[in-house]
């Protein structure tokens, strides 16, 4: 009997809270938020919304920008005419080029032997700044002719004898070198001063 | 008018040209890729004497000299004038020429330069160029063969180098060869422009039934009557036996002045006063094709004779390339922008 009493009792205490909750939903629903900033809401939203289809879009447009004349015909058609027109070119020029320095080599074996002899008599003639950059001293580089670099040595064994021949007649005349030996003094002087 | 034998005004001609006092001359003209030319001018004499007058190009005090005493390969000392002028281009070069007092003034020279551009290079030509002096002659192509112009044209260093090296008897003959044929040659030249002036100064006079063909036609004739007597040229054309024999006994003795004038005119033009000298050309880049003498170098050189620019003109020239790099990148950006777009439009189908 006790059992039933309090099963009755909780019944009625849970019917009260269920009335309760329900009249405290029903003044809420009558009493609406005031809304502030609802734009910026909105806005906001929008944006969360589109952003991936923005991204999507973007990657697009540089590539159709770049290779969108790709889709129309006739400049597809004439950049690739272009192209093959501009390696035509470059191989033409390229072997006309090659054919005339061919040419040209064989004038020069021809008559090789006589400049090479010229240019050694006449250094001047050689060390001019564009024959210094054909050289190609630049880049450490420097192309002989085999005649020239004989000739070279030659002269330079040549001045070796001269040189030696100068030491021995210095050598066999006392006042000869006593003369120098003065003058190489007095240079020495000189440098010194200065 | 005073009548001259043609032997006597070639001899005095002759004898004018060698009694010159003119030093001997190499020319470098050094072209830059603006068309801006240095040129130096190496002269070498045995006295320290150059005169203005006897210098072969053009050649004044704003040039910048530098005078030295050297020893040669003779162990003989010879003074060296070295002088050099940057020309800003071929135009003032021209003007140099045209107000040349030296020693070959008078005579028509002229320097061209033409820089094209080939997209992938851009190519250079640079020409001296000297005019024809008689307007009557023949070319002397036609007097010799290919190997024989070639002997001709060669510097005179070239010659006594082949002359002394290994088959030194086949160039000899090769020598004597060319020798007759260009004596002949220049006979011919002689005997045309004698024909074109004697037209000129008979046309007119009463009894003159002389053409420009029929004298044309006949100019074998004379050359030939001219070797035959060569030995009494002299005494032969002073006679005027050798005029009525081509002419005819009546038009010998009439236009006999008039014929001893265009001998004589005719013999000046052929053989006229000029101091030899050499030329070289330094071009920029890479040479590509001459007509001169090049060495492994690219140092081109030509003799300048009298000889070349009688009855043709003279053109030393030379040409050259360097790369244009920025368009030979540029081309490449391109041909893989189109490669690019082509399989861009691949992958997207």
């Amino acid at each position: 009997m006790p059992g039933r009493r309090l099963e009755k009792c909780c019944k009625n205490i849970s019917e009260m809270d269920t009335n309760k909750y329900n009249s405290v939903i029903k003044i809420l629903r009558r009493s609406k938020p005031v809304m502030t900033g609802t734009d910026k809401i909105e806005e906001r939203v929008l944006n969360e919304i589109q952003l991936p289809r923005k991204k999507q879009v973007e990657g697009f447009t540089l590539f159709d920008y770049l290779f969108g004349w790709v889709y129309i015909g006739w400049i597809r058609k004439s950049l690739i005419t272009v192209s093959f027109s501009l390696i035509a070119l470059f191989i033409y020029q390229q072997l006309l080029i090659l054919k005339r320095i061919d040419m040209l080599e064989n004038q020069t074996s021809a008559a090789g032997g006589q400049f090479v002899r010229m240019n050694q008599a006449d250094p001047y003639n050689i060390i001019t700044t564009d024959n210094l950059a054909r050289l190609r001293l630049k880049t450490g580089r420097m192309a002989f002719d085999k005649r020239q670099l004989e000739e070279m040595m030659n002269s330079y064994n040549e001045m070796e004898h001269k040189y030696k021949d100068l030491i021995r007649i210095i050598e066999d005349d006392p006042e000869l070198k006593k003369l120098l030996e003065e003058k190489l003094s007095e240079n020495n002087k000189k440098k010194f001063n200065l | 008018m005073k009548t001259k034998s043609l032997k006597l005004a070639l001899s005095f001609i002759l004898v004018m040209i060698v009694s010159c006092d003119e030093p001997e001359t190499v020319v470098t003209d050094i072209v830059h890729p603006d068309g801006s030319v240095t040129r130096r001018i190496e002269m070498k004499n045995i006295e320290n004497k150059f005169e203005t007058d006897n210098i072969q190009v053009p050649f004044d005090s704003t040039w910048i000299v530098k005078d030295s005493l050297e020893i040669v390969d003779s162990k003989d000392t010879i003074w060296v004038k070295r002088a050099e002028k940057l020309f800003r281009n071929v135009d003032e070069l021209n003007q140099a020429y045209v107000a040349d007092s030296g020693g070959n003034r008078g005579i028509p020279r002229r320097a061209e330069f033409n820089r094209t551009f080939k997209w992938f290079n851009t190519e250079y030509r640079f020409a001296e160029i000297i005019d024809k002096h008689i307007e009557n002659g023949y070319p002397v192509s036609d007097f010799l063969n290919k190997e024989e112009l070639k002997w001709f044209y060669s510097p005179e260093s070239v010659i006594k180098e082949k002359a002394q090296g290994p088959d030194s008897l086949k160039y000899k003959a090769l020598d004597d060869t060319v020798t007759n044929k260009t004596d002949m040659w220049t006979f011919k030249c002689l005997v045309s422009e004698w024909t074109a002036e004697f037209l000129k100064l008979t046309e007119g006079k009463a009894g003159n039934d002389f053409t420009k063909e029929s004298l044309k036609a006949r100019e074998d004739e004379l050359v030939k009557l001219l070797e035959r007597d060569e030995d009494h040229l002299d005494s032969l054309w002073d006679n005027g036996i050798i005029l009525q024999q081509f002419l005819g006994e009546e038009n010998g003795k009439k236009f006999r002045i008039e014929a001893d004038s265009a001998a004589s005119i005719a013999a000046n033009k052929v053989f006229f006063n000029f101091d030899n000298y050499t030329v070289r050309i330094i071009m920029p880049g890479k040479l590509i094709g001459t007509n001169g003498f090049a060495d492994s170098t690219g140092i081109l050189l030509w003799p300048v004779k009298s000889d070349y620019f009688i009855s043709d003109s003279y053109e030393m020239w030379a040409e050259s390339k360097t790369p244009n790099r920025w368009a030979w990148v540029v081309t490449g950006i391109f041909l893989l922008f189109v490669l690019a777009g082509i399989v861009f439009r691949a992958v997207r189908k």
